[in-house]
This record gives C-alpha cells, structure tokens and sequence, in this order.
C-alpha cells in the first residue's frame, strides 16, 4: 500500500458546492445549486416556526400547524395536492423540529412546476379545517404511544426533560398527549399567522433545473406573500447544576439505557469545529473513540456506546450513552465520567492529526447525494456560515489546535456536576456513585 | 392535464463493466463522476440462509469477527484505517449475503481493496478476541428482543417458514450464539471468504482501465473455491396460522405474511405494484381507508420481498387508540379483497407504476445504492443486468395482472398472522 496516497490533497470541489442565494422583495430566500446528475429537484421549505415557540400547556402546537400545511389549502383538497404529486412519483413531506417547520419533497426535473404550484399553495393559503386538526392530533397521540414503548425514545425523552426542565428544549416537537389533545384549528391558524411570513423562510432547490427560469417562477408565485413582524420570545435560561443529578425511568427491558452530560453550545458558537472534533476523539467516531475503545471494546460492556453533541437556536446538549445489561451500570457510568476526566486531561496530537485526516477526508461524502447537499446548504443558511463554507472547511479544521480541543473539553464536560438518566429495570439504591440528587 | 397524468416516466438503462477474474471473482464497475467519491463493496455468498442448523447467527457474527484483524491488520486497524482515509466503511449481513463496504474520496479507493483482499484471506479470529466479541453479538440479540415490532416479525418468520431458513433470524438465537465456538467461525469463514464466492463493486468516480489493474494487483493471485448452491424449498402453506405475542408494551400491533414468489418469478412485477397501490405515499389505499376515513389504524406498512428461494409479502398494522386487532384485520382483508374484486382504474395503476419508476431514479443519486443493488442481483445469480429489465417489466403489468396476483396470493390458507399484545398488568 502506498502511504502517500492519503497525505492531504486540495480537494477538488464540483459544482456541487457552487451555492446561490438569492432574497426576493418580501424576504423570502432562494438558495439553488443546479446539478445534472440525475433529472430529478430536491426542494425544503424552512420556515423558522419550531416547537421552541410551543407556548407553556400548548406542546405540540407547532407540530401540528406544519403537519396541517398539506392537510389542504384554498385552493386544493387533501387529496387533490397528494393526488397531484404522487401521480407522477414525487413526494412531499411536512417535518417539525425544535427550530424550524417546513416541507421536503423531490419530483422528477419534468415536474418541478406541478412541485412549485403545491409548495406555494401550503405555504401561503393553508386551511387549518378542523377535521383535519382532529385526525392530526388522533395520529400524533398514537405516535407519542407508539414511542414510549421505545426505550431509546424513551431515554431520550426523559434526558431532554431532567436537562432542560420547563424550557422549551424540554419536550420533543410532537409534544405531551395531554397538551396535543388541547390543541385547536383556530390555535394552529393563530400560530401560522404569527410565524409564517416570507422574510422567516427559506427555501432551497438542488438539481435539474435553470436557476434564472426557477427565479422568475418563484416571483411570480411567491411575490404576493406578504411580509410580516415576528415575535422573538424570550426563554429563561435553565440554572446550572452544582451536583450531579440523576433520575431513574423503570421499564421492564433486559438492558439499562444510560445518557450522561450537560448542557452544550448551540447553532453559531464559535467554538463548534473544536467541539465536535474533541467529541469525535471522545466518543463520536464509530469504533475508533475513546469510549467505544474502553466501553466496548475493552470491556465488552455494550453493543452501542458514544457521545454527541445536540444544538439548537436556543440551546445544545451533550450526552454519553451507553445501552448495556443492568448489572452492568455502575461499571459503565464509572467508566463514562473517566472518560470526560480523561479528555479534559489529555488529547494527544495524534489523535488530533487523525481527526483532522477523517473530517477533510470525508467532506466529498457528506454531500455526495441532492439530499444530503439540501441539507448542508440548510445548516450553511441556519447557522449563517457563508456561501463558501465548503472550500473553507478544510482550512477550518487544519487550523485546529490541540489547546482549542482542550478549552473546549473543560468548557462542556463536567465529570463532577452531570445529568444522568438511566431507562431500565433498575432502583437508584443499585447505583453506587455519590453525591447524586436524585430526581423522583 | 389528464395525458400527463397517464404519462409513463421514460428510464435510461444503466451501464456497468462486468468481467470475472480467472479465480472466480465477479467485478461489476459502474461509473458516476457526479463527487470525488467511489464505493467500494465485497459481496459474499453467505448469510443466514446458508447456516446449518444449530448455528443460527454464524455468519454475522463472523461479519464482527471480520474487524477483529489479521497478521498485517491488528484489531481495529480496518476502522482506523478507512477512518484516517475521511472514509465511510461498514459491513453488514442478510439473508443471502454477508457485505463489506468502504466509500472514499476517488483519489484513495485502492485503500479499501487493499484492506478487503487481506479480508479475504488472512483474518486471525484470534480466540482472544472471539469471546468479548460473542458478548457483543449477545448484547445486540437483547437489544433486539427489546424492540417490540421487531420480535414481532422475527415470530412470524418463525410461523410463516417450518422448515426453510428463511425462518431464522439473520442475528441467530441466543443457544445456538452461545454454543458457537472460535473453530466454528473461523472454518465458515475459511469456507465462504473465497473469490470464487464474492463479487466486487466498484461504483462512482471510478476509471475501468485504472481500477483493473487494482483490482488484479490485490485479487488476481487468490485462490478460488467455487461452492455449491444449496436448495431449500417451504412446503407450500395449506391453512392459516396464527400467534399471539405478549410483550410490556403500551401499543399492540398486527402482522400478517404471505407466502409469495421467488425473485425469479414475473408475478413480482405486480406483486411491487400492489405494494405501492396499497402503502406508498400519502395517497395510497391503506392510509387513505384505514387511517384517514375510518380512523382505526395509525400506520399500516407493507414489505414485499423477494428472494433466490422464495419470497413473501408482509404487513405491519398499528391500531388506532381503543381500536381492537380483530376489527383491524378484518378491515385489511377488505382492502386485499377490494383489490382481487374490483379493476383498479388505469390512474391509479399509472400512479403506481410511476411512483416505481420514479424510486428507480431517485435511488441513482446515491452509486452507493446502485453498486450495493448489482451487487445483490449478481449474488442471486441474476447478473447485474436485470436490474435495466424492472422499468419496462413495472410497465407491462397491466389491470389483469394485479386482480389475479391478488387474488392468487392474499388467501385464508396463505397466511400467517400474528397479535403483539400488552402483557397483563399485575
């Protein structure tokens, strides 16, 4: 094998990573890359209207305002816009996260007016009838069910609500039954119209297609989307911790689900590429980590162990999670809070050099696909990062220092003052750790 | 508007470089120069199909043995390796084939060669190794059993094959993970790790003249064993079984298995078109009847598989809240039998049909997906080819076609079913 075939090498960057941005009058953002790979559009809707703005008893409601958005407009059934884009092979999607809610869809190249006409007809003129609130809220309830047998969903649930308590990051977008069952059409419709404006909303199209054609289209349907004031509000920040604090979920599983952190930086923190690169050495780079080396390799404790790092608009967490036997827990809790000691301690420059090998290396891979550069291009415009983010990465990552990785270490990860949530059959007398508070 | 609706989407045959090695080994090149990225898999004969009974379970965990490392490559070296490379390498087991695969930006594919043909050869399955490793393996068949859904179908498997090995589940059960031993593994890998057994994909950025001699440089010298096939065939089903699961779970849920056809077979053309009519998208029937008009399920899915030796065609119903599983099934029955009784109309069958077409070119933007794909067709003794035969065999199946192959297939003594229900509360 000849080692010289993976010294760094300028990369070779296509016209994949050519992004455009464009702003209509009304605010509206475009942001294009024209592809000839495949005949085929990939088209997202953000729209900056997330369950963050869930208000206190009403979780949930952002969810079911974007869910509603192809649950039928003024000027199509339900079925007549699913009807519209199923018959020639397209999809389109409503999605809900903490920050943002919107549409994702794709059609073959031929129909990406049919793809617009729809797109268009969601966004601005959504009905928000309320039998369709009705059959919305009977499914989400089924779904937040159907998740609660799911000891991972489980876990991270319980984790996200010991952290975060009353604040909006505390609950997952699809919300808490009792709060859905609340929700009404006339609510959703409130909540579209004080989040759903132009100059909120970007929208992102990769593939087949000419821009300045897709620009003048997107004027004529979108330029009579009026502009609207938003409403910021303001969150109360969770206090931090003194000492660790833990609470157990029982559920009669053979295994214990354990998640272990802190809070953690959100969307546009500066020190985010250090962050995630002294998290790739800890915990987040597959079998090669450091606590899968010791959880599960050396000690063959558990199938799945790692660490990651969660961001948000308004908040982030980290969280170590290992899936191991319940007479195991003590031994892999004690073995996660080593490893944050250890990466506070130490980050050998090695590692850092094989860090930096991997992130360069796999920047081609991460948008290889229409969907996956969608993706990237939204988290470019989210986090504000700039039109040539792609060819400044490598120059991002070569430019860390193991003393960057350090700061970052001791800033995020605290082995004396955690959060630990553990799903599983077991009692807080069976862990052995002290000065825990325990939650009940 | 309405020609456009009936409108067929229009599909350009894939092109690929095949050729055989003189020891055996398959090459299948297939060229996208769309990013610097080439995929790069090794597809084995072997999987759970081909486990001898009291070994269930044996060839995945050969697949973990398999990072485990030889003389040259000590453990974890594959992972470091590929990783150093800003690589994405993984392996994974089914039925009928145990792969391995690594995409890496074009200019560093011959890396993943380099580590497959020592693969090949030289793994140590040292029994240092082999015993944390089996512990691993043993805590993913626990987390499995956890997952409710997925004991289901594992049940059913069980139920709807008596005899073939289709019925075992590809992680193996737990007595027989226990009773396997370093010796067993390591002579089922000596046995099926041969070029004459695997074939290799090249997909994406990838130049055929360079990537041929490579691919001779590390393959060319090793020795191939070409295996025999072996046969199974289910005894035809003659009678409905049914189970009843109980599980700590809040959601119960129904699934139900028929017996179908091999991959061989054109009655899979339709069989795929019924799976859409029924379960694609928003706008098919099982959401648009069960979910949204009478509100008594959540999700109804549809699997429809084929393989070598014998295919099925699955569905996985949730219930809506206080919905019982009785009144649930029999209201799929009602949707199965509509589709025997009543000619579907010619835009909902277009609908249909487009919507395959359409998954056929969605899935070209990924070479990972279309080299995994010929990859598979070529292990099944296919060749790679008839992957360009789908688009004009989905457009040939006409009104006909899809009431017969319901009527042929969804029958009382064709089925399988099984409950997943709360246990009692104490």
């Amino acid at each position: 094998m000849n080692k010289a075939l993976i010294i760094l090498l300028p990369i070779f960057l296509s016209s994949a990573t050519q992004i455009q941005r464009d702003t209509l009058e009304n605010g509206l953002v475009v942001l294009t890359v024209e592809a000839h790979r495949i005949p085929v559009v990939e088209v997202r809707a953000y729209v900056e209207a997330g369950s963050v703005l869930d208000p206190a008893g009403k979780e949930g409601l952002a969810n079911l305002t974007g869910q509603s958005l192809i649950r039928g407009t003024e000027q199509y059934s339900y079925s007549e816009l699913v009807e519209t884009i199923e018959s020639v092979g397209g999809e389109l999607t409503p999605f809900v996260t903490e920050d943002y809610a919107g549409l994702s869809g794709k059609v073959l190249s031929k129909d990406l007016a049919r793809l617009i006409d729809i797109l268009e007809s969601c966004l601005q003129h959504p009905e928000f009838d309320s039998l369709e609130l009705f059959r919305l809220r009977r499914e989400t309830i089924s779904l937040i069910n159907a998740r609660s047998d799911n000891p991972f969903e489980v876990s991270e649930k319980g984790f996200r609500s010991l952290l975060f308590g009353e604040h909006p990051l505390g609950h997952f977008p699809e919300g808490i039954e009792s709060s859905v069952a609340s929700i009404t059409a006339s609510e959703a419709r409130g909540f579209y119209d004080a989040y759903y404006h132009p100059n909120n909303t970007f929208l992102i199209f990769v593939g087949d297609f000419d821009k300045d054609s897709l620009l003048a289209t997107l004027n004529s349907s979108f330029g009579a989307w009026k502009r609207g004031e938003i409403p910021k509000p303001h969150f109360t920040e969770p206090d931090p911790i003194e000492h660790p604090k833990a609470q157990v979920i029982p559920m009669d599983i053979s295994q214990a689900y354990i998640l272990l952190g802190d809070f953690g930086p959100r969307y546009g923190e500066t020190d985010w590429n250090a962050t995630r690169v002294m998290n790739y050495i800890l915990g987040g780079a597959g079998l090669t980590s450091r606590i899968s080396g010791t959880i599960r390799e050396e000690k063959g404790l558990a199938y799945i162990a790692y660490s990651s790092f969660r961001r948000f608009v308004d908040g982030g967490y980290f969280a170590a999670e290992v899936q191991t036997k319940k007479e195991m827990v003590n031994e892999a809790v004690a073995g996660l809070i080593q490893e944050l000691e250890k990466v506070r301690d130490t980050i050998y420059v090695e590692e850092l050099t094989r860090a930096k090998k991997f992130y360069t290396g796999y920047l081609p891979l991460s948008y290889d696909t229409y969907s996956e550069l969608a993706n990237i291009i939204a988290r470019i415009e989210i986090e504000n990062l700039g039109l040539d983010y792609l060819s400044r990465f490598e120059d991002y990552i070569l430019g860390l220092t193991v003393d960057d990785l350090q700061t970052a270490a001791r800033k995020y990860l605290h082995p004396d003052r955690f959060y630990l949530l553990i799903v599983g059959d077991i009692s807080p007398d069976d862990i052995a750790t002290d000065g825990i508070e325990w939650v009940e | 508007m309405l020609n456009l609706l009936l409108a067929l989407i229009c599909i350009q045959p894939i092109q690929v470089i095949e050729y055989s090695l003189d020891n055996g080994l398959r090459v299948l090149l297939y060229e996208d120069h769309f990013v610097p990225v080439v995929s790069t898999q090794i597809h084995y004969r072997v999987g759970s199909y081909y486990e001898p009974q009291g070994l269930t379970g044996i060839s995945h965990l050969l697949e973990h043995m398999a990072f485990k490392g030889t003389e040259k490559h000590g453990p974890k070296e594959y992972n470091r390796i590929i990783e150093e490379a800003g690589g994405y390498e993984n392996g994974y087991t089914s039925v009928d084939r145990t792969v391995y695969y690594a995409n890496l930006r074009s200019d560093r594919y011959e890396i993943e060669l380099d580590l497959e043909a020592d693969r090949m050869q030289n793994l140590l399955i040292a029994p240092d190794d082999f015993v944390p490793e089996k512990a691993v393996v043993m805590e993913e068949r626990r987390l499995r059993e956890n997952d409710p859904f997925g004991s289901l179908i594992e049940q059913l498997d069980l139920m709807s094959y008596t005899y073939h090995p289709y019925r075992n589940p590809i992680v193996g059960f737990m007595s027989d993970l226990e009773r396997t031993t370093r010796d067993d593994v390591y002579n089922w890998y000596r046995k099926n790790y041969n070029p004459a057994n695997a074939v290799i994909v090249l997909a994406g950025d990838v130049y055929p003249e360079e990537a041929r001699q490579v691919i001779n440089k590390h393959f060319g010298s090793i020795k191939g064993t070409p295996l025999d096939d072996v046969a199974y065939s289910e005894p035809p089903q003659r009678g409905e079984r049914r189970f009843v699961l109980k599980k700590q779970v809040n959601q119960s849920a129904l699934a139900i298995y028929y017996h179908t056809v091999a991959s061989d077979h054109e009655d899979m053309y339709a069989l795929d078109v019924i799976s859409m009519i029924l379960s694609s998208g928003y706008s098919a029937r099982f959401e648009q009847e069960l979910v949204r008009d009478k509100g008594i399920a959540t999700a109804v899915r549809t699997y429809h598989q084929n393989l070598k030796y014998g295919g099925g065609f699955t569905l996985l119903a949730i219930p809506q809240k206080d919905i019982d599983l009785e009144m649930l099934e029999v209201e799929i029955y009602d949707v199965l039998d509509n589709l025997k009784n009543i000619p579907l109309i010619e835009a909902e069958l277009t609908k249909a049909k487009n919507k395959a077409l359409a998954q056929d070119i969605f899935r070209r933007d990924s070479p990972e997906r279309i080299g995994a794909h010929i990859g598979q067709l070529e292990i099944a003794g296919h060749g790679w080819e008839s992957i360009n035969e789908y688009p004009a065999s989905i457009q040939k199946v006409n009104i006909e076609d899809v009431m017969a192959v319901a009527e042929k297939y969804f029958t009382q003594d064709n089925r399988t079913v099984g409950y997943l229900v709360p246990t009692e509360v104490k």
